[in-house]
């Protein structure tokens, strides 16, 4: 075997090159949380997920579990758990695939094309099946609701201001004066 | 890895040997030829991707490739093969059975990674690389761990010579700074012996003068009346002037008790050697009396408390001065060993320091509080909180003062009056309103009745306040302007700083302005320099202060940082001494001959208003948002004195936290001061011991 774990550590380096932003878990490189944007011209286009990857030990051999950490709603991802169906991932995956693959190819035909014939939210694949329009209409409210990029945890810079403009002498002065006037 | 060398090839680094040793065979060196020939440049890192397994993204090792026509290292497709029959790139069905080893991919790729080993690995790597690969015999291998001993020892030495020396270094820099404060202390302790005698000589002589006319007294008068004793003894020192004293600031019974007060510190002794030597309207009383010297004592005890609570500012201010003398005197010692010509009194010169530092500790215990002598309310009680007096100013002589404010008034009150009459209301003696509130006032220097004002609307007016009328309006400042100044030095001059950024002279014959500056920064003060009416400080918005000869005013002389916040005011001590005040809660005192910072006082709280600062040439006195007034002495960087304003007739205290002093000043150069608050108040404060 050649390097198995240095085919991870490069994946996961390709991954943090490239404009995702990856919070790892623990040093070992097998679990870590990335920033996923719905795909284009899709009702998920608007959401921003937290994705938790777990890589497993004979990765690239067996394909990584994914999660959803904030909520979701797609017929092949459980809603409580966020986990996404392995076997979908499964039958998909070849070793020749690597992390970039995953968020760019993978998981966007997998919020493109569901696949109903295995579905872990039987809602959804219910829904999907029956009426599309009032599918993507949930699709939509969940992603308002529950995938926000606040919900994802990214932070904002504040910005402090430390200047002094005279304005805040006037202030105090200002208001007295201004009860003088009856 | 290693185990997999089933497919040997010719070995690249032996051309790494026949730099070392003449080793090798000769058709490995021909192969590598060509192999250089065949790579060409590949002299970086580059590795073409499709020399890569897709499955461990590593270049290609024992190459095997599918009956799909795809190639994968041995281990990565048979390991893939184990959970999935199928190809990884094509997802065709795929066994072992469909896989076939590539020989000549294998060799070429081999090649390749040859190559690229060859340019890119270290010599280390190579030499690594070749012992694997290579026989090598016992000798050499001798001849080899004598060479790698030899430079084993080599590096190790090198490293331990580099840490010593690091070491060594560092110890004697310990050794100098050790040494440096060493005789930094000693010196100070040479001063301190050195005063101590000197004082201990003056008490031994003014004891000795005094026994002397005592003696006298008491033969002139044949000590009748106990009254004679009462009266001060001049010493020689005091070119033997008799004068009366009345019993107050002073302290010095020293010379009675003389034995019983050896202990006592030296900052005692230089206080009565102050009074006793300067001859001014200081009290002392010399009487043998015990019954004053117990009610001197009181006094005195009181000024030790104080001196002790800011020791260590005390001792700092004194150890200053006489380092500072002291290497001045050393200088002129060596101009004048040059000259060869002027003698130097040794005694004179090493005694300004001290003296210089007496004075700060008699001004600094001289007073313990401020007391209120006179108050001033505004007419109506019930709307207490609106009469921010922004400005307060004394004028020419000393004989008015004029209150402006965002009550759009400058009234002008007569001092005596205020101060000898005691009445609920006073009455101003002139009351003017303006167009707009008034943020400062400045009075003419030279003719007496010549007051100007700056206003909220950017306006500059000056005012005849015997006539009430407004002599000149200028009207250039776009904003509002915060503060005015007339020269000291020039009578038509004044100066204007607004929050448009700009600074303007201002000549009284004229109406369009003189000069003007603009420094881009909201401006909160502006201040000629009383030694002259070419120097004009700037505190700006931006916490600096910006200094500027007038004469050549593009760029300042220098900008002063320092203040954390808006500088709110500027005030000159002296002409090369400047104070001023900011919102970062501090005071500053600045050399301007110099540019730097003298010292900093700290003591009042101030983040937010413009609460006042005035200065005489000892003590600096400013408000606070606590409703007290603070007053600093020069020297010393914690107040000396400070005085709580508070109304009596509030009920919560809440209401004494909002308010704060507004404006303070001087009475030149006296103890006396007006301190107005945010209520309107306005107080005539006295230092008192």
């Amino acid at each position: 075997m050649s390097s198995p774990s240095k085919r991870r550590e490069m994946d996961v380096m390709k991954l943090m090159m490239s404009d995702y932003k990856v919070e790892m878990v623990n040093d070992g490189m097998s679990e870590f949380y990335v920033e996923f944007h719905g795909p284009r011209d899709s009702p998920y286009q608007e959401g921003t997920w937290k994705v938790r990857v777990e890589l497993p030990d004979n990765y690239p051999y067996k394909s990584p579990s994914i999660g959803f950490v904030n909520r979701i709603f797609h017929p092949n991802v459980d809603e409580m758990s966020g986990s996404v169906c392995l076997d979908v991932i499964n039958q998909t995956w070849s070793p020749m695939f690597d992390l970039i693959n995953v968020f760019e190819v993978f998981l966007p035909q997998l919020l493109l094309y569901p696949n109903p014939t295995d579905p872990l939210n039987g809602e959804a694949a219910a829904l999907m099946m029956r009426d599309k329009d009032h599918y993507e209409q949930k699709v939509k409210e969940y992603c308002e609701r529950y995938a926000k990029a606040e919900d994802v945890g990214s932070r904002s810079e504040e910005s402090s201001d430390e200047e002094v403009s005279d304005q805040d002498y006037i202030s105090s002065e200002e208001e007295m004066a201004g009860h003088a006037d009856p | 890895m290693e185990g997999t060398e089933g497919f040997v090839g010719p070995n690249v680094p032996s051309l790494m040997m026949t730099k070392m040793e003449p080793h090798g065979d000769s058709w490995a060196l021909e192969d590598c030829k060509d192999v250089r020939a065949s790579c060409g440049e590949v002299t970086k890192v580059e590795v073409d991707k499709d020399f890569l397994c897709p499955i461990c993204i590593q270049t290609m090792k024992d190459v095997f490739s599918t009956a799909c026509g795809h190639s994968f290292c041995y281990m990565c497709i048979m390991t893939h093969l184990n959970n999935r029959n199928n190809c990884p790139c094509c997802g065709l069905y795929l066994t072992n059975n469909q896989l076939f080893p590539n020989f000549l991919l294998n060799k070429l790729l081999r090649k390749a990674s040859a190559c690229q080993f060859v340019t890119n690995a270290s010599p280390t790597e190579h030499i690594r690389q070749a012992l694997k690969q290579n026989e090598v015999s016992v000798k050499e291998l001798d001849s080899l761990l004598l060479l790698l001993a030899e430079k084993k020892h080599k590096a190790e030495q090198e490293e331990a010579e580099a840490n010593m020396e690091v070491l060594l270094e560092f110890l004697h820099r310990s050794r100098q700074v050790k040494q440096d404060e060493l005789n930094e202390l000693q010196a100070d302790l040479s001063f301190l012996k050195e005063d101590i005698a000197y004082v201990e000589r003056q008490r031994m002589e003014l004891a000795k003068s005094k026994e002397r006319y005592s003696m006298k007294i008491r033969m002139l008068t044949s000590g009748q009346s106990p009254k004679p004793d009462r009266l001060a003894c001049g010493s020689s020192t005091m070119s033997g002037a008799v004068s009366l004293f009345r019993n107050g600031q002073g302290g010095a019974s020293v010379p009675t008790d003389g034995p019983r007060r050896r202990v006592e510190s030296n900052q005692r002794f230089v206080l009565s050697m102050k009074q006793e030597a300067s001859g001014d309207s200081l009290d002392c009383d010399f009487s043998n009396s015990v019954g004053t010297g117990a009610a001197q004592t009181s006094v005195v005890l009181a000024k030790k408390r104080r001196v002790s609570q800011q020791f260590e500012d005390l001792q700092e201010c004194y150890l200053h001065k006489r380092r500072n003398e002291r290497r001045k005197s050393g200088f002129q010692r060596q101009k004048t060993a040059k000259d060869g010509t002027s003698k130097i009194d040794d005694l004179c010169m090493d005694r300004s320091g001290l003296e210089d530092f007496k004075s700060v500790l008699t001004a600094f215990t001289r007073y313990s509080k401020l007391r209120v002598i006179a108050e001033l309310r505004h007419g109506d009680l019930f709307h207490s909180s609106n009469i921010v007096s922004s400005s307060i100013e004394f004028d020419r002589d000393d004989e008015f003062f004029a209150t402006a404010g965002v009550s759009r008034r400058i009234k002008v009150f007569e001092f005596a009056t205020v101060v000898n009459e005691l009445a609920d209301v006073h009455c101003p003696v002139v009351e003017m309103t303006t167009r707009s509130k008034l943020s400062c006032l400045s009075w003419n220097k030279y003719i007496k009745p010549h007051i100007a004002s700056s206003d909220y609307e950017g306006i500059v007016t000056v005012w005849d306040v015997n006539t009430c009328q407004s002599i000149m309006e200028y009207e250039e400042h776009e904003k509002r302007a915060w503060s005015v100044d007339f020269s000291k030095k020039e009578p038509t001059r004044l100066v204007s700083g607004s929050d448009d950024g700009k600074v303007k002279v201002w000549c009284t014959r004229q109406e369009t302005s003189v000069l003007n500056i603009d420094i881009k920064a909201n401006i909160c003060c502006v201040k000629y320099n009383p030694g002259s009416s070419n120097y004009v400080a700037v505190g700006s918005a931006d916490s600096n202060i910006h200094y500027f000869d007038l004469r050549n005013a593009q760029s300042p002389l220098h900008v002063f940082h320092g203040h954390r916040k808006a500088v709110s005011y500027v005030k000159f001590v002296s002409p090369n001494e400047l104070a001023s005040a900011s919102t970062d809660s501090t005071l500053r005192l600045w050399d301007v001959e110099e540019n730097s910072v003298i010292r900093t006082l700290k003591g009042h709280a101030n983040e937010k208003n413009f609460v006042g600062l005035t200065v005489n040439s000892e003590y600096i006195a400013c408000g606070s948002e606590t409703n007290d007034v603070y007053v600093y002495h020069k020297a010393m960087s914690k107040p000396a004195a400070f005085h709580r304003f508070g109304s009596p007739d509030q009920e919560d205290s809440d209401d004494d936290a909002s308010h704060f002093i507004s404006a303070v000043c001087w009475k030149s150069d006296s103890p006396t001061m007006l301190a107005a608050n945010s209520q309107g108040t306005i107080k005539v404060l006295v230092l008192a011991p």
